[in-house]
């Protein structure tokens, strides 16, 4: 398979889990995509919605069409970090000697489900820190490397406050995406009640291995990117702090911190699969400012007065981008 | 060839078609400079604070000051090359393909994606037409361009069309008429004296070339044109007058007898046509009863009266063309400046030709050949009626008011009064001239008149004694308006009475 083929095998790679995730999700074609670039780039994705509309479905047909390890953690107020690590378990040889033995937790998968994350306490949620970050965890001063591929898809529900603990904001910056789940249409909630109602049966095929990711998110990182596209994305995280020159006034009044350096990576990153997904071998304003809202509306902290007034993160990055001027 | 080179390929072409462009726009920015300074310009000089030379000079430095901010609004304008892929990606919506090629070719940025990066640019550049990397959109700055032609061609146009119209200005066409008459008289003058190689170069026709020359160059105006040609006219009148004086002094001392044009009379008022008579009669002569001078006199003056009859029509021409301007443009009752000029330029003139041959103010256009006149029929002298005959005048054609010479006698209103006038009234001729300058004078306003018509008539015939009186007026003219004038007022007077 020469290169052009192999940039065309992402293209057909991604309409193939389309299509399989389409036989069970009713829309949400954006967020199938940003999961797609999220494993082809190597990073992780929280996903916000409200209950019932299907973030546990979507991340659990991707685990069956992808032909990776899937583990699945429901996240508890009682959930100890060794229950996602794993621990030391005490075991017994034939001569009665007793050992240490790891016992390895859900997070050694490839494809890891932490549903509802925010209900877990903040010591456990930052179990995942390292292993997001690192892709190997320590226990009791042992380092154990993740296999690769590995991705953490997280829940979370964004009205239930009673009993919840917010991410903080270094788990929350690890994630590279942050993806919302936005009501069905009428003809979508149609198409949902014939599917779920019906004697509507489906098979979800295995599309991709692991090695075909890992070859995916290399190929992906060549992608050409020219200086005023790389400027463009630099621009954009910069117009969201409040201190810049360039920020607007809606940045300056209800934002208290801007996107740290792991918005832009994310944006190059996902522009770069954005392109390959559009059958291009170059990144586009077009893909950064496509992805700019997945990437960094996480990443940017509303102040008290922008809570307050209930400002919605997705309109200022919408008007950054509209401030930011090609050049 | 690989990927880059085809890429390379359509790069050139792209950046032939960039200069092209660029030179394109400093053109555009330098006529819309020139094109926004000239009317100006063209005030400024309207304004008369410019002479024409400077204009000339000023258009010549606007050319190069226009070309210059051109260059220079071309050259602050400047963008890079990979800026404009930048703008034809953004507005033909290609993704920055262009652009990210054209930086990884150039900084050698490579990547195994980057040759299929560049087929892929090479592939959309070939398949973009000109039209579509550089439509024709119709800008402000063309439209400012399109309305400052419509300003200067407006300006330039009404400038011409009233330069034409306008007879304080010279008129072109008059002038080349002039020219073309000058150079061609100077021309024939030049072939006649090659012939005659014995002769001296005429000092006329010197200068009449180089007053054709100039009127061809523009360099001259059309009152000094006037001026020149008046005083051409003057001087060939003194030389025909000095050379007839001298003709009939040898003619007298030459004693012919039986010479059969005894009638002719005085060689000083003698035409063209009489002149070839008298060439005629001479030659019958024996070849050495006449000396050689007399015939080379002759023909000088034959040459002379050639060249007054040329300066008279160009002259004529041009105040007839003035004077129907007047009627047109001018009021009625005010002159201008230029126009008083040029009639006191005709008067002059006048009075030179009435001061050698008064019969020519009985004629319409006496100083020109009628081609259906009898040879000798223009001018006759003294003689009055029975000379006229002779020399074929035509009926109907006054040949005595003014005619006679002065004997340069004044005399008092009260005997001009009691002289008698002509039996006969004189028979007016319709004039060539189509309008006239008419001023109404009275000591009242119009039908408001409480004076005597008696006592109006009386001051008239003082002004008219008083103005005859001066010495401007030739003395042998002033008998003819005297009479003019008396028959008027003897007719305006037999009216009163008669509806009294």
């Amino acid at each position: 398979m020469n290169l052009n083929e192999k940039v065309a095998a992402i293209r057909i790679n991604f309409e193939r889990i389309n299509t399989e995730l389409t036989k069970i999700i009713v829309g949400q074609n954006l967020l199938i995509k940003h999961l797609f670039t999220c494993l082809i780039s190597g990073g992780h994705a929280l996903i916000e919605g409200v209950p019932g509309l299907g973030k546990t479905l979507i991340v659990r047909s991707l685990s069956k069409i992808l032909d990776l390890k899937y583990s699945r953690i429901q996240f508890t107020p009682d959930l100890m970090p060794a229950d996602i690590l794993g621990t030391n378990i005490v075991k017994e040889d034939g001569e009665g000697s007793r050992y240490f033995e790891f016992y390895k937790g859900p997070i050694f998968g490839q494809l890891i489900l932490a549903d509802e994350i925010n209900r877990a306490s903040p010591k456990t949620q930052s179990a995942l820190l390292e292993a997001m970050q690192e892709e190997k965890v320590t226990v009791f001063g042992t380092k154990y490397h993740l296999e690769p591929p590995f991705m953490v898809l997280a829940t979370q529900n964004p009205i239930e406050m009673e009993g919840t603990y917010p991410l903080p904001e270094a788990q929350v910056d690890r994630f590279f995406f942050k993806l919302k789940i936005s009501y069905p249409d009428q003809n979508e909630l149609l198409e949902i009640i014939d599917k779920t109602t019906e004697d509507y049966k489906y098979e979800l095929k295995g599309v991709i291995g692991a090695d075909s990711i890992l070859e995916m998110k290399s190929l992906v990182r060549q992608i050409p990117i020219a200086s005023h596209v790389k400027d463009y994305a630099i621009r954009l995280v910069l117009a969201s702090h409040p201190d810049n020159p360039h920020a607007t006034e809606q940045i300056k009044q209800y934002v208290l911190f801007g996107a740290s350096p792991r918005g832009v990576q994310s944006l190059i990153l996902a522009g770069k699969v954005s392109a390959v997904i559009d059958g291009r071998y170059n990144v586009s304003i077009e893909d950064i400012s496509g992805v700019a809202k997945a990437a960094l509306r996480h990443r940017i902290v509303l102040n008290i007065r922008g809570e307050t007034e209930g400002i919605d993160v997705d309109n200022v990055i919408e008007e950054i981008i509209e401030s930011v001027k090609i050049r | 060839m690989n990927a880059e080179t085809f890429f390379l390929s359509e790069i050139s072409k792209l950046k032939r078609r960039v200069i092209v462009k660029t030179v394109q726009r400093t053109l555009l920015n330098a006529a819309l400079t020139f094109l926004g300074i000239c009317p100006i310009v063209f005030l400024i000089k309207k304004a008369g604070f410019l002479e024409s030379g400077a204009y000339d000079s000023w258009v010549i430095f606007l050319i190069g000051f226009s070309l210059f901010v051109g260059v220079l609004t071309a050259y602050l304008q400047k963008k890079g090359f990979l800026a404009f892929l930048i703008d034809i990606d953004t507005r033909l919506k290609l993704k920055d393909r262009l652009s990210t090629a054209y930086e990884y070719q150039k900084f050698g940025e490579k990547t195994d994606l980057s040759d299929l990066l560049m087929a892929d640019a090479t592939d959309t550049l070939h398949h973009l037409g000109t039209r579509k990397l550089f439509p024709l959109k119709f800008s402000f700055v063309d439209l400012g361009l399109i309305l400052l032609i419509l300003i200067n061609m407006a300006l330039y146009s009404s400038d011409y069309l009233w330069s034409g119209n306008n007879s304080m200005h010279p008129n072109q066409n008059k002038l080349e008429k002039i020219s073309t008459l000058l150079r061609n008289y100077s021309e024939s003058r030049i072939e006649s004296q090659k012939e005659k190689k014995t002769r001296q170069p005429n000092v006329y026709t010197r200068e009449l070339e180089n007053l054709s020359r100039k009127l061809q160059e523009g360099s001259i105006s059309r009152d000094q044109v006037f001026t020149t040609l008046n005083r051409f006219l003057k001087d060939v009148q003194g030389k025909q007058t000095r050379l007839a004086n001298a003709l009939d002094t040898q003619l007298a001392t030459a004693k012919i007898e039986e010479m059969p044009v005894l009638k002719i009379p005085t060689l000083q008022n003698l035409s063209a046509s009489n002149l070839e008579k008298l060439k005629m009669l001479l030659h019958k002569l024996p070849n050495n009863q006449i000396p050689d001078s007399v015939h080379r006199d002759i023909e000088t003056l034959q040459e002379l009266h050639r060249l007054e009859t040329l300066l008279s029509q160009i002259i004529d021409d041009i105040n007839e063309d003035t004077f129907r301007n007047e009627a047109l443009t001018e009021s009625d009752r005010h002159q201008t400046p230029g126009s008083q000029y040029l009639n006191d330029l005709k008067n002059a003139r006048d009075d030179n030709q009435r001061s050698k041959i008064p019969a020519k103010f009985s004629s319409p256009r006496p100083d020109r050949e009628d081609p259906n006149q009898q040879p000798g029929s223009d001018q006759s002298q003294g003689a009055g009626r029975d000379l006229g005959k002779e020399f074929g005048s035509r009926d109907g054609y006054s040949s005595l008011a003014g005619r006679g010479k002065s004997s340069g006698k004044k005399k008092s209103s009260t005997e001009i009064e009691k002289l008698s006038g002509p039996g006969t009234q004189d028979e007016m001729i319709p004039s060539q001239m189509q309008n006239y300058l008419i001023h109404i004078r009275s000591l009242t306003a119009i039908g408001e008149s409480r004076i005597k018509e008696g006592d109006i008539m009386r001051i008239y015939r003082q002004e008219i004694e008083g103005v005859l009186q001066k010495e401007d007026i030739p003395l042998n003219y002033r008998e003819y308006i005297k009479q003019y004038f008396i028959s008027i007022g003897l007719k305006t007077e037999e009216n009163a009475y008669e509806s009294k």
